[in-house]
């Protein structure tokens, strides 16, 4: 096996993050050109691009844990470089998006079965994943950015995808708050270039070494940055078009919402926060902490947003409004155990959410129910799907012995050993709190009432509830979210890899 | 190398808590119905079996996670054990059956699992994961019936569960933050901050009902099937005290201010419970609330143990209480679920001497516990025995209404019952109930019974006095002498229809 | 003199091509193809010339320097031949299939031809008469081609499109006029070192720079592009938006940094500056309110023409190394431009041919009929908007790092305001491509068509965007001194 992966590593060589972002893209592209109705060529290529991105990626931990340095370097234009490399965050972020993206696909498969457009659907669904992993092994601020547009490029069609007049409108309004905030982010970055020169990212920041003039634009340009991220991370006020794009297909809205676009705002802040400026000179500036007010606020305003929508998808959506920004609170306190708790939920929040939205796809898509007041007794008719749901809800209000409850411990000693747990604490009370306001009604109606007919029942019971494409996903990813914080402190878990990053992020 | 750890693992401790999670998936009904008393009986094993001391060091699970039997634990996991096991026992058959039976024994043992791995817990991690399971399940076994009582019931109780549990996560984090670890055997000589203390407090409190946060407990029980109630009250609630004693550390000086609240607060608790239990007519809230008087001098005793560590006394009182609590309430309980099936005289005779037991009368395990309690009082708390003996009053009273309430539930349903409300009780019912009587009478018996003491029966009798007062009949002009004449004449006129009705059988 | 004949190659070519289908008029279709595909290859042979044996030089006739066609290849003449060659080739696949009636190609291709010889001609012209007889040349030929669309409205916008050329030239032609009075000569070598700052020089200065303006289009002078790229036939309307107007960009880029050089002064560049920021807003926000298809790309011209002349004041500014590479943005820009540009009034005439008109509103049905043309527009909506990756992008990218490094910020909102236009314009398009229609079960509909402009589009988008570093070591090539 050991003699395999070093042959495996050595055949590949450094290009290895390349061949992972190519994986994808190069399939995607071949998508585009399968005829409609040829399902199973397109299946096939579909699952394998998923299988081998995630097998290049098991190689890839595999040669970082053996200190291989993995670089991809190419110029395209002087003093502009991309460059794709492999740190601790990166593989974080990339194992996540990879392992996650190959659960998508087979939901996706099973889920669009008889729509229309499928192989355009693929195709962007491809392209993508191939933009989050470009961005997760993005080495510098540059590559970032561009990965980062060519994510909202991406994902329009995604949520366009259905077609409908309000699909198109949801579309429209995503691609404008994603991409003003791209054109923020690329006129920040630009600025802070031309202060700062090659943006590379650096374990512990690489700005603290400028001099004292120029910190006033460096905090203008934490701003701009912020606003550019944040509008993907869905950071009040710069969440409006979450909750639209909900009218996308359900792996949409599970990619969406899990793993691609809000996750690669947080991380892009993340990024930054770290790896640009470095946590300790962001926390000398002085940014921090209206970061960290922001992030508080909209915890507790997508919470309470969530409370009122009679809409499965769109209280998902408020919830995610709410619990991504757990990432950039984490960030935004000061001190290694908050950055634990911050950066483990990247992956803890992708899992439970992406079960979710698998679930609440699964509702709609077997039995056409879409709104919560929909949902009662589903439990009895479909009960792997509403176990997973539950698992998942249960999390979201951080309830051991899910993922959740893990980042929120670490959030809430963060919090104390940076001295913020008078404001940071009620927080997490509050969110907590209003978590369990909107998730414990619904788990409610589907366990204990007795069942309504069905809205509109596509798919009858057999030997499973549901399709077994459909079911199986969120059966898999609730298990993980259920891992994930039952072993968190076992060898390479999410936990153990975010305490390693923590660990060289200060100096 | 797995295979010598795996050895060494004690399996008991681990099978306690996760044999009723494995339960929980057996949908079969003829099986899984057998399943409830014996998924309770590896944590009884447990407790008997394996020593004090006894740990198993999970490092990989949650936040490193040890589970183990101490000195404190042991007992309460014999007392948890034993309330779960028999309340398992009268459940087979004392469940209605149907669609929600399965439901029913998922959250059962979901519970079970959770009350059983907080005893365990010797880390907060794990704690607070019972603590939250317990909670949070026991909702599926209060909400089992779909009336909208219950549902009201239930969406209170899970309301304050969720507060009660977001808010010890919140101290737990400042505890675990603040000493620098999870484990309870690193809490015992650190300081911690004030808020923490209050955090934990606040908490816990919910579960123990103190004056204020208590609103969910008499709804709770008295829309809970009897099991689920005697459950609840006998052993669920007792958590809370068995959390502060293992989250505080005892005789610091920010706990030593709370637990001086936690005393007078236990204190009001303890008239508070009594003062509005009176004014109950269904005799399952005035069980609930003789629970939460009941809980306020457990508190009162938890703050009196927080402030003194090396009170052994003291300690061993607090046992003693909770124990002799947690078994005549499940009993109580218990029996009115059987009293209600079957109105028989005797099952109240019963009940009417379980309520004895709880009021302390001399030769049982009340008696036991509060002497033990009057012994142990530190020196500067001497006053408190006043209050205790107050207390003895109020319980008695309660319990006189409790018994009121029985004969009146009968009296009402006496023409309907037979014919269309409750199904006999079944076998397991019977023997579930009987067992956890037959305990409750020994095993004060294991100990040194206190010497019989005039001061302590006093409030019983004037209780029963104040009682038997308020419970006599209207009284005529005349009083005395013409109720005497009333009875004699009453009486020769039982005498001779007896004798009429005889004769002519008789002469048949 | 073996590398000199690239020079040359590629001028007569494209000439003895129309000559040809001129005479030959059944094969027009054939000669004018494959007299594009020898045209791009002797293009690309010019510029590995200029790349390892230097700066060419010719004197045509052996006539000498100032008084006979004086020919001038540096890196910048040769990369703007290769663009110019590879559009006009990609045009010119498309035009075979384009045209359906015999007459059509009968009188296209020597048009056609004759633009392109027109071009080359230009871009490698070493004396300003030279430049002068090319440009007519290119506007004569260029409004004959958009008479081709033979509608009303195409002959009336051929017919104002000629006279504005007419008048460009004049305006230039009064200027060579003034420099020849004055010294003599029009050779831009010998201009440049003799030129001395007076009025006469800024007289001439500002009448070539007002004549050129005219013929780019610059704002406030554009009002005659609209009509005229949006009704001439697709692959002129191609060539017009991509080629034409950077003919005169590219003149203006000559004169202003290398004959003119001594009389430009940051101020006049800050006046182009503000007219191209103007053109960018005005240009964008038209492109936004357009109902027709290829009247938004023919805004959008304008938008982008006013992004390439933005550059001009932070090049006046910056030194060194950083403005090499602001300059190599520029050209990368226009490069761009004209790719991403030709490929969209390509996919235009496919969607207009498929739908009968092209309104945008109505566009829906036809852009899901058609996959790739519609991939097409998107690779080259993200050329015009200047998303990664592609060379807009990068051009961009310079742009704002030059605003910033001068401290010149508002160019940065300019910027912004005229992405974010180009944005919804773009995307006003492409929300029609999404609907309830039954997907379509060839991904190719148009191949013959569609493949030209998929292979310009890449070429703007990843071509450009991820493989052109190599421009900046073509554009080194530069003469000793100010050349022409």
């Amino acid at each position: 096996m050991n003699e395999l992966l070093n042959v495996l590593t050595d055949a590949l060589g450094e290009n290895l993050p390349l061949w992972i972002v190519l994986s994808s893209f190069s399939v995607g592209l071949v998508i585009f050109f399968v005829q409609e109705g040829s399902h199973r060529l397109r299946t096939t290529l579909n699952l394998l691009a998923a299988v081998v991105k995630l097998l290049l990626v098991g190689v890839l931990i595999w040669g970082v844990y053996h200190g291989q340095v993995y670089e991809v370097r190419w110029v395209i234009a002087p003093n502009l470089e991309l460059l794709l490399h492999a740190d601790a965050l990166s593989m974080l972020f990339v194992t996540l998006s990879a392992l996650l993206w190959l659960v998508t696909t087979v939901y996706a498969i099973g889920y669009l079965e008889h729509s229309p457009h499928r192989s355009r659907f693929f195709g962007f669904f491809s392209l993508c994943v191939s933009a989050t992993v470009g961005l997760a092994l993005a080495g510098n601020l540059v590559t970032f950015v561009m990965f980062y547009e060519f994510l909202t490029l991406a994902t329009y069609p995604l949520v366009a995808h259905k077609g409908s007049h309000e699909a198109r409108k949801a579309a429209r309004l995503y691609l404008a708050y994603t991409f003003t905030g791209g054109l923020l982010l690329l006129v920040a970055v630009v600025w802070l270039k031309s202060i700062a020169g090659p943006l590379t990212f650096v374990q512990g920041g690489i700005l603290d070494s400028l001099p004292a003039e120029t910190h006033s634009a460096l905090r203008w340009i934490f701003l701009l940055m912020i606003v550019g991220l944040g509008v993907k991370a869905a950071l009040v006020p710069l969440h409006g078009w979450l909750p639209k794009s909900m009218v996308a297909p359900a792996p949409v809205s599970a990619l969406l919402h899990a793993v691609a676009v809000v996750k690669a705002g947080a991380f892009g802040i993340v990024r930054v926060v770290y790896d640009v400026y470095g946590v300790e000179f962001a926390a000398f500036l002085g940014v921090l902490v209206p970061l960290g007010v922001v992030a508080a606020f909209t915890i507790v305003y997508g919470s309470t947003l969530a409370l009122f929508q009679d809409s499965l998808k769109k209280r998902l959506a408020y919830s995610t409004v709410s619990q991504v920004s757990y990432i950039i609170l984490g960030t935004a306190i000061l001190g290694p155990l908050a950055t634990v708790g911050g950066i483990v939920h990247l992956v803890h929040q992708g899992i439970m959410k992406i079960t979710l939205f698998f679930a609440a796809g699964n509702y709609a898509e077997t039995l056409g129910i879409h709104r919560v007041s929909q949902m009662n007794g589903v439990g009895k008719r479909m009960p792997l799907t509403t176990l997973a749901f539950t698992l998942g809800a249960l999390g979201m209000i951080g309830i051991p012995p899910m993922a959740g409850f893990i980042s929120k411990w670490y959030l809430g000693l963060g919090a104390l050993e940076a001295g913020v747990l008078l404001w940071v604490m009620p927080v997490l009370i509050a969110s907590s709190l209003l978590n369990a306001a909107y998730f414990l009604p619904i788990l409610y109606r589907a366990w204990f009432l007795p069942a309504d007919p069905w809205p509109d029942e596509h798919i009858k019971a057999q030997r499973w509830e549901t399709h077994g494409m459909l079911l199986w996903p969120p059966v898999i990813t609730a298990s993980l979210a259920l891992l994930a914080g039952l072993l968190a402190s076992a060898p390479f878990s999410p936990l153990e890899w975010a305490q390693l990053i923590t660990a060289r992020e200060y100096k | 190398m797995l295979q010598p750890v795996l050895l060494e693992l004690p399996f008991l401790l681990l099978l306690a808590p996760l044999l009723p999670l494995c339960f929980a998936l057996v949908a079969n009904d003829r099986i899984g119905q057998w399943l409830l008393p014996v998924a309770a009986l590896p944590a009884l094993v447990a407790a008997f079996v394996l020593p004090v001391g006894t740990s198993v060091a999970l490092p990989w699970v949650l936040l490193g996670v040890q589970w183990g039997i101490d000195a404190t634990g042991q007992l309460w996991l014999l007392v948890t054990a034993l309330v779960w096991l028999l309340a398992g026992l009268y459940s087979v058959s004392g469940t209605p059956a149907g669609a929600s039976w399965w439901r029913f024994r998922v959250f059962f043992m979901l519970t079970l699992s959770g009350n059983v791995l907080l005893v365990m817990a010797q880390d907060m991690g794990s704690f607070f994961l019972g603590f939250a399971l317990m909670g949070l399940a026991a909702y599926g076994l209060i909400a089992q019936q779909a009336s909208v009582t219950t549902r009201r019931a239930g969406r209170i109780y899970l309301i304050w569960t969720v507060l009660g549990e977001v808010l010890l996560f919140a101290g737990a984090v400042f505890t675990a933050g603040s000493i620098g670890s999870v484990y309870f055997s690193e809490v015992a000589g650190k300081e911690l901050p004030l808020a923490a203390v209050v955090l934990v407090t606040l908490g816990l409190g919910i579960k123990v009902a103190l004056p204020g946060l208590h609103v969910w407990l008499p709804i709770a029980h008295g829309a809970a099937p009897p099991a689920v109630s005697a459950l609840l009250s006998g052993v669920m609630v007792k958590a809370g005290i068995l959390g502060l004693v293992r989250f505080l550390p005892a005789g610091a000086a920010s706990t030593v201010w709370v637990a001086e609240w936690l005393v007078w607060l236990g204190l009001v608790g303890a008239f508070y419970g009594v003062v509005f239990g009176l004014r109950q007519t269904a005799p399952k809230v005035i069980l609930a609330y003789s629970t939460m008087s009941q809980l306020g001098v457990l508190t009162l005793l938890t703050g009196l143990v927080l402030q003194a560590p090396a009170d052994a006394a003291l300690a061993m009182a607090l046992l003693l209480y909770v124990a002799h609590h947690a078994w005549v309430k499940g009993a109580l309980f218990l029996g009115v679920g059987l009293f209600k099936q079957t109105l028989s005289w005797w099952l109240l005779g019963v009940l009417v001497a379980l309520a004895l037991v709880l009021v302390g009368v001399p030769l049982t395990s009340g008696a036991l516990a509060k002497d033990s309690v009057k012994a142990a009082l530190p020196a500067d708390w001497q006053h408190l025995a006043l209050g205790l003996w107050l207390s003895s009053l109020a319980t008695t009273l309660l319990m006189g209404r409790f018994v009121w309430s029985l004969w009146r539930y009968r009296r009402q349903h006496e023409g309907a019952s037979s014919h269309h409300t409750s199904p006999s009780p079944g076998l397991t019912q019977w023997l579930g109930w009987a067992i956890l009587v037959e305990w409750v009478l020994w095993w004060p018996f294991l100990f040194v019974l206190p010497a019989f003491k005039w001061w302590d029966v006093v409030p019983i009798l004037l209780g029963l006095g104040m009682v038997a007062l308020a419970l006599l009949p209207r009284i005529p002009a005349g009083d005395v002498p013409v109720l005497v004449a009333h009875a004699g004449y009453r009486g020769w006129h039982w005498v001779r229809e007896w004798w009429r009705k005889h004769r002519r059988c008789l002469s048949a | 003199m073996y590398e000199a004949a690239s020079v040359v190659w590629v001028i007569s070519l494209p000439l003895l091509g129309a000559l040809l289908a001129t005479v030959w008029r059944q094969h027009a279709a054939t000669i004018g193809w494959v007299s594009s595909v020898l045209t791009a290859g002797c293009a690309i042979w010019l510029l590995w010339v200029v790349q390892h044996a230097g700066v060419q030089e010719l004197a045509l006739g052996g006539w000498e320097i100032g008084l006979g066609i004086s020919l001038y290849a540096d890196g910048l003449a040769a990369v703007m031949v290769l663009m110019s060659s590879l559009v006009v080739l990609g045009c010119s696949m498309y035009a075979r299939q384009y045209f359906r009636t015999q007459r059509q190609h009968e009188l296209f291709w020597p048009l056609w031809l004759l633009l392109a010889t027109a071009l080359n001609a230009l871009f490698l012209a070493g004396d300003l008469f030279n430049v002068y007889v090319t440009l007519e040349l290119l506007g004569i030929s260029a409004s004959a081609l958009t008479a081709l669309g033979a509608k009303r409205a195409a002959l009336r916008a051929a017919l104002r499109y000629l006279v504005v050329g007419l008048l460009g030239s004049m305006l230039y032609l009064m200027a060579i006029t003034l420099l020849y009075a004055a010294y003599g000569t029009l050779n831009a070598v010998q201009i440049a070192e003799a030129l001395q700052v007076n009025p006469l020089g800024w007289a001439a200065l500002l009448l070539m720079l007002a004549g050129l303006a005219l013929k780019m289009a610059l704002f406030p002078l554009h009002f005659w592009l609209p009509p005229a790229h949006s009704n001439a036939p697709a692959p002129v309307s191609a060539a017009l938006s991509a080629l034409v107007v950077k003919a005169a960009f590219y003149l203006v880029v000559r004169l202003w940094f290398e004959v003119f050089a001594p009389l430009t002064t940051p101020l006049l560049a800050n006046v182009l500056g503000a007219l191209g920021a103007m053109a960018v807003l005005w240009g964008s926000w038209s492109a936004l309110r357009a109902e027709r298809l290829k009247l938004l790309a023919a805004y959008s011209s304008v938008a982008q023409l006013g992004y390439l002349v933005m550059f001009f004041p932070l090049l006046m500014v910056l030194e060194g190394e950083a403005r090499q590479w602001l300059f190599g943005a520029m050209v990368l820009f226009a490069l761009s431009h004209a790719f991403a540009k030709s490929a969209l009034f390509l996919a235009a005439g496919i969607l207009l041919r498929y739908a009968g008109h092209d309104r945008i509103r109505e566009l829906s049905g036809t852009t899901q009929f058609l996959p790739l043309t519609t991939f097409v527009i998107a690779l080259a909506g993200i050329a015009l908007v200047g998303l990664p990756p592609s060379g807009a992008f990068l051009g961009k990218w310079y742009l704002l790092d030059a605003a910033f490094q001068t401290g010149q910020w508002w160019w940065v909102l300019v910027l912004v305001a005229g992405s974010l236009l180009a944005t919804a314009y773009v995307f006003r398009l492409l929300g029609h491509a999404f609907g309830h229609l039954p997907a379509v079960k060839r991904p190719f509909v148009a191949a013959t068509q569609e493949i030209p402009a998929l292979a310009l589009a890449l070429m703007a988008t990843f071509g450009l965007g991820l493989g052109a570093m190599s421009l900046w070591s073509w554009l080194a090539h530069t003469g000793t001194g100010a050349g022409l």
